[in-house]
């Protein structure tokens, strides 16, 4: 043992003070509700939400549910993401639950290929609905990714994929109330790219160690 | 070494050094001589300190599982406080807890993998992951599976970053010389240095990991030593720290 006397010396040696975790539940429900404050004020500029769509959501009750599960399957992404940045903070369990809660929304849509919540329509259609996706959740993967450089992902990468799942989901969602309602379209055009984000995030995490190895273990 | 364990148990029970080699000495010591044996063996440190009164074999086995979670609570509550104090900047707690982590992960990691040099490297990488993790540690939430999280993760972080070092297959030719030298020992000694994580691979994962990642060859030396393709070394080795990862996670020694 006494080959890691000296290491344990140097590293005790000349000790800083480091100010203890943040609440990470706190964290992460900071960084959604700044993100979804922003997606709606972002798409809210570049054009109109569909007319009846916020009506839709009091008198079609599948639509509603439909949009709650959203909601809440991205809200417990958020929770895993950056728990999942912080050494067992995040339970098998736990993880388990966002995979399913995710699943089950997604499930909504292509079920919705057969038995749509609302009649399909062009009614809202938006011109660049797929690029707005990606590019709103462009600042919010990069929002997540400084809130959790300093915190210690085991797995840089795949919190990074964690953060950009929920980035792209959210415009994705709300897309659901801005853009037109039709399963197919939904799919194509705000999920799909919503997903591919992820595989940015996770190129973009990868960058950023590559540049800065000790992004993530500070 | 049992001997070691049954002295030491009787000078200094609440030690974590201690504690720690009892968890990983006491399965395989009941393997090693059986219950009787052990029991016998320990007597001597029941008599020194208590009575002459040998307990049953259940009765014995249930004191030491009580010891055991004791001491987890009481390491347990002392490592947060060490930790907490560390995070103030105060030295000689964060010493304390960094001396003590050492034998804790050393012995855990042997009891896995056994003793190799890259046992050393993995405490090494474990101990200054701790120091930079250590604003993470929350201490509303328990220490152990902090921890431990830490030192799995580097486990096979380390085993996958292994390359070929000359220097350890110098280092392990020796150490083949003495083991040679040691076939008198029993077999339970030998399961003990092999590590059980590594035990229950299969032979052909196990062979290729310990050739590449453990003693250090090159893959071109494993694959000629084994008689197989360098391609057919590579995949089994990525197999092998696949199937090591899910084992380790699968391993709750935190929650023992």
């Amino acid at each position: 043992m006494n080959k890691h006397e000296s290491l344990i010396s140097s590293l005790s040696s000349k000790l800083e003070p480091v100010s203890p975790p943040p609440n990470i539940n706190r964290l992460a429900m900071a960084w959604f509700a700044l993100s979804a404050i922003y997606v709606v004020a972002v798409t809210q500029l570049f054009g109109p939400i569909r007319l009846n769509a916020i009506a839709q959501l009091g008198t079609e009750p599948r639509f509603a549910l439909e949009t709650m599960l959203g909601v809440a399957a991205i809200l417990w992404f958020s929770l895993l993401a950056f728990r999942s940045a912080i050494p067992a903070a995040l339970s098998r369990q736990f993880a388990a639950a966002g995979l399913i809660l995710m699943a089950l929304w997604l499930a909504q849509y292509v079920i919705g290929l057969v038995s749509p919540a609302l009649e399909p329509s062009r009614l809202g259609n938006r011109q660049h609905c797929y690029i707005e996706t990606m590019v709103y959740s462009l600042p919010v993967i990069l929002a997540g990714l400084f809130f959790v450089r300093r915190l210690y992902p085991l797995r840089p990468v795949r919190t990074a994929m964690s953060i950009s799942l929920v980035a792209g989901m959210l415009p994705a969602l709300y897309m659901q109330l801005a853009c037109m309602y039709e399963p197919t379209h939904i799919l194509a055009f705000h999920i799909l790219p919503g997903l591919l984000m992820v595989g940015v995030g996770a190129g973009l995490a990868a960058w950023w160690r590559q540049r800065d190895p000790e992004f993530g273990n500070k | 070494m049992l001997q070691n364990f049954v002295k030491m148990s009787a000078v200094a029970p609440f030690n974590t050094a201690v504690e720690d080699r009892l968890e990983w000495d006491w399965p395989k010591a009941k393997t090693m001589t059986g219950m009787t044996s052990l029991l016998g063996s320990f007597s001597i440190a029941v008599n020194s300190r208590v009575s002459t009164t040998i307990p049953d074999e259940a009765v014995l086995t249930k004191t030491v599982e009580k010891h055991i979670t004791l001491t987890h609570e009481s390491d347990e509550q002392r490592w947060s406080k060490l930790m907490a104090n560390a995070q103030t900047g105060n030295e000689s707690d964060y010493r304390q807890l960094l001396t003590e982590l050492t034998d804790v992960i050393y012995n855990f990691l042997c009891s896995r993998f056994g003793k190799y040099h890259f046992t050393e490297d993995c405490v090494q990488e474990t101990l200054i992951a701790i120091h930079q993790a250590r604003h993470t540690y929350d201490q509303h939430r328990p220490f152990r599976p902090w921890l431990f999280a830490i030192v799995r993760h580097k486990a096979i972080d380390t085993l996958r970053k292994q390359s070929s070092r000359q220097k350890v297959t110098r280092q392990y030719k020796g150490e083949q010389e003495v083991l040679s030298q040691g076939s008198q020992q029993n077999e339970a000694d030998n399961e003990i240095i092999r590590g059980h994580l590594l035990e229950s691979l299969s032979e052909q994962h196990r062979e290729v990991l310990v050739l590449t990642k453990i003693i250090g060859f090159s893959v071109v030396e494993a694959a000629e030593k084994l008689g197989i393709s360098e391609s057919l070394v590579k995949v089994r080795v990525h197999r092998a720290i696949r199937k090591l990862k899910k084992m380790m996670e699968a391993d709750h020694y935190e929650q023992a």
